[in-house]
């Protein structure tokens, strides 16, 4: 039987959440029913307790072995050379026929995983959960380091075309990571999109449609790349504008208030549908995303969406469901306006989302296209 | 990590003053390290044959040749051409920064690339960064019969015009790209866009930033590597610790067994004997 590798972020004790996010949901989605085809090993540096409740399913329900790996797990421009060594040694040890990562990872850690799988021998896919090098942009000039024309933007985007290059197969989220991962490509004919997808059993609209748009959501990290003081300049311009329309933000927020604006902490897998049964439309204006579930999510319980044209244009057509937004508050603001004023004109906007997110985002149907992708079968 | 590019490939560096020059005036370059590319430096000045022939004498894969003499150039170059085992060659006309485990790829490329020209894709370094570049000679690899023929049908007279011919080269054959970035060229000062002094001001305080953000994280990825082999001897402290511990347990208890024995077998014959 095959076997499969996948190399994961080190379980942290002080980050519970991290860890049920990955053990909870996000392993087993994509893990599915893989076990009647492949071995699976998922190695970590520090592996979650062998009581851990998610332990204990992955490895049951799921066929998953864990696997200690032993590595500083540091993937900066000074460790590559030794976060290769360290991987190369797992895989020499374990010889697994394909390795991978289920979590999205940074460029250094795929790096160096293309490099040890090239060295050993065995096949690697690449899963590019989002547009790393976009993402730490963005943080980085945040906290006020350079990046754009720096040895360090020349060193990742070396990194990733390596990757890129070794990789069997390179796993996208959507249309838009194609179009941009298909230029860093010798070969763009090995990408494939495979999202991860939705559990339409769990996640389902509510009975009885809106009358009118007025209950727009956001769910995400607190983080410019999300585009969160896009999301918090249209609220207070509809303030006065359209007092009915108010905002929810959900994610790692302290709970609170202000004007037309609700803050909410984490939801977790179980909490998740009734947030999204709560509310009309759901904003993402996001600077750098891969495909984000949350879309897919909130597009299968009936919230037809605002998201960024940069980001989105090679995903969604005009009858999607969905409003492409400039990174300009105006514009979004509008979007808002124009679905909140025009009830007949949203009705068909919330058909549109249900529709698109039935033929494209259910899990079982994306399970299988990312299966094959990883085993090496044609779609 | 292969190192397979030194077995089929080998640069003709082209080095003068200009080119080292831009090697020291870089604020922010990427540090990728040596590779194992087999590299003939043509020195065209007085100043850098002296230094480049020392470093030669530290490093196998380095040969310098005296070129000093512009009008032997293409003559030395032609022996050069005519001894040459490699099946490639590059000609670089800047100091390149190799990006090793792509140049490696690149050499199991040019195994399998049937005497077609190889290209992959080179930065450009300059002092106040790294941008992407278009066009570079250095993009190339080209295979070393069809460079002889092309300098044997276009005598170039110095290094202009042998780039002319290489350039003119490369256009001519049929060429597998690849996506790879191999590597970045050093830019030299007449290459590089003219800039106010304010622009260059800023460009300056720019690059020294992200150097030295560069070197904080050198300095955490040391401290995180000296953290997890201390961890890791540590571990292992505790574990020979542990053995020892058991070993010793088990010598104490096969002792008391024996104690035990023999001092049933002494109460026995002293209950025989008497003492």
């Amino acid at each position: 039987m095959t076997h499969i590798a996948f190399f994961e972020p080190s379980y942290v004790a002080h980050d519970a959440r991290d860890w049920e996010i990955r053990g909870s949901y996000k392993y087993p989605s994509l893990l599915g029913d893989l076990q009647d085809r492949a071995e699976i090993t998922v190695l970590m540096r520090d592996l979650p307790p062998a009581d851990d409740p998610h332990r204990k399913t992955l490895t049951e329900d799921f066929g998953v072995r864990f696997a200690a790996l032993e590595t500083a797990d540091d993937a900066g421009p000074h460790a590559a050379d030794m976060l290769a060594e360290d991987y190369a040694a797992a895989i020499a040890a374990l010889a697994p026929d394909i390795v991978s990562t289920l979590n999205g990872r940074m460029i250094g850690h795929n790096f160096a995983l293309a490099r040890a799988a090239h060295r050993e021998g065995c096949d690697y896919v690449y899963r590019i959960a989002g547009n790393d090098i976009a993402t730490q942009t963005a943080v980085r000039e945040a906290a006020g380091r350079p990046m754009r024309g720096t040895a360090f933007l020349a060193n990742l985007a070396a990194q990733e075309r390596y990757a890129v290059e070794v990789a069997r197969t390179v796993i996208v989220m959507g249309g838009t990571e194609q179009s941009r991962v298909a230029s860093l490509a010798s070969d763009p004919g090995k990408i494939r999109i495979c999202r991860r997808g939705v559990d339409r059993g769990h996640f389902h609209p509510q009975y009885e449609a809106p009358d009118r748009c007025d209950r727009i959501l956001f769910v995400g990290r607190s983080s410019a790349e999300k585009g969160i003081d896009l999301i918090e300049a249209a609220a207070d311009m509809l303030a006065d504008e359209r007092p009915d329309v108010h905002f929810t933000i959900a994610g790692d927020f302290a709970e609170r208030e202000a004007g037309n604006r609700r803050y909410l902490g984490f939801h977790d897998y179980a909490a998740l549908p009734e947030l999204y049964r709560d509310h009309h439309a759901l904003l993402l204006p996001a600077r750098s995303e891969g495909f984000p579930q949350v879309v897919m999510e909130a597009m299968t319980s009936g919230l037809p969406a605002i998201l960024s044209r940069a980001l989105f244009a090679n995903d969604f057509g005009a009858a999607d469901g969905v409003a492409l937004v400039d990174y300009d508050p105006r514009d979004i603001a509008d979007v808002i306006v124009r679905w909140h004023d025009d009830p007949v004109a949203f009705a068909g906007r919330r058909r549109q989302a249900l529709a698109f997110a039935k033929t494209h985002f259910d899990a079982a149907q994306n399970g299988a296209l990312y299966h094959k992708a990883l085993l090496g079968e044609a779609a | 990590m292969n190192g397979s590019v030194a077995h089929i490939a080998r640069r003709y560096w082209f080095a003068d003053r200009a080119a080292l020059a831009a090697i020291r005036d870089a604020g922010d370059a990427p540090e990728w390290g040596a590779v194992a590319l087999p590299v003939t430096a043509f020195c065209l000045d007085d100043e850098r044959l002296g230094a480049l022939q020392a470093l030669a004498a530290e490093e196998a894969e380095l040969r310098v040749v005296d070129a000093r003499d512009a009008g032997e150039l293409v003559a030395i170059l032609s022996a050069g051409l005519n001894r040459e085992t490699a099946q490639y060659v590059q000609f670089a006309f800047h100091a390149v920064e190799d990006f090793g485990p792509a140049l490696d790829l690149l050499g199991e490329r040019l195994e399998t690339a049937q005497g077609q020209a190889l290209s992959a894709e080179m930065l450009a370094i300059g002092p106040f960064g790294v941008s992407s570049a278009a066009d570079l000679p250095e993009q190339a690899w080209l295979p070393v019969g069809a460079v002889r023929k092309a300098l044997a049908e276009n005598l170039p007279s110095g290094v202009a015009a042998l780039k002319a011919v290489i350039v003119g080269l490369i256009d001519a054959l049929d060429t597998v790209e690849s996506k790879l970035i191999a590597g970045a060229c050093y830019l030299t000062a007449d290459e590089l866009p003219p800039l106010t002094d304010a622009e260059r001001e800023a460009a300056l305080w720019r690059a020294r930033t992200a150097a030295a953000w560069t070197e904080i994280d050198r300095l955490r990825s040391e401290k995180r590597i000296r953290a997890g082999r201390e961890k890791a001897l540590a571990a292992r402290h505790e574990r020979d610790l542990a053995r020892q511990a058991e070993r010793t347990r088990t010598e104490i208890d096969r002792l008391h067994r024996a104690a035990g024995w023999s001092g049933r077998w002494r109460a026995r014959f002293a209950r025989l004997f008497g003492r």
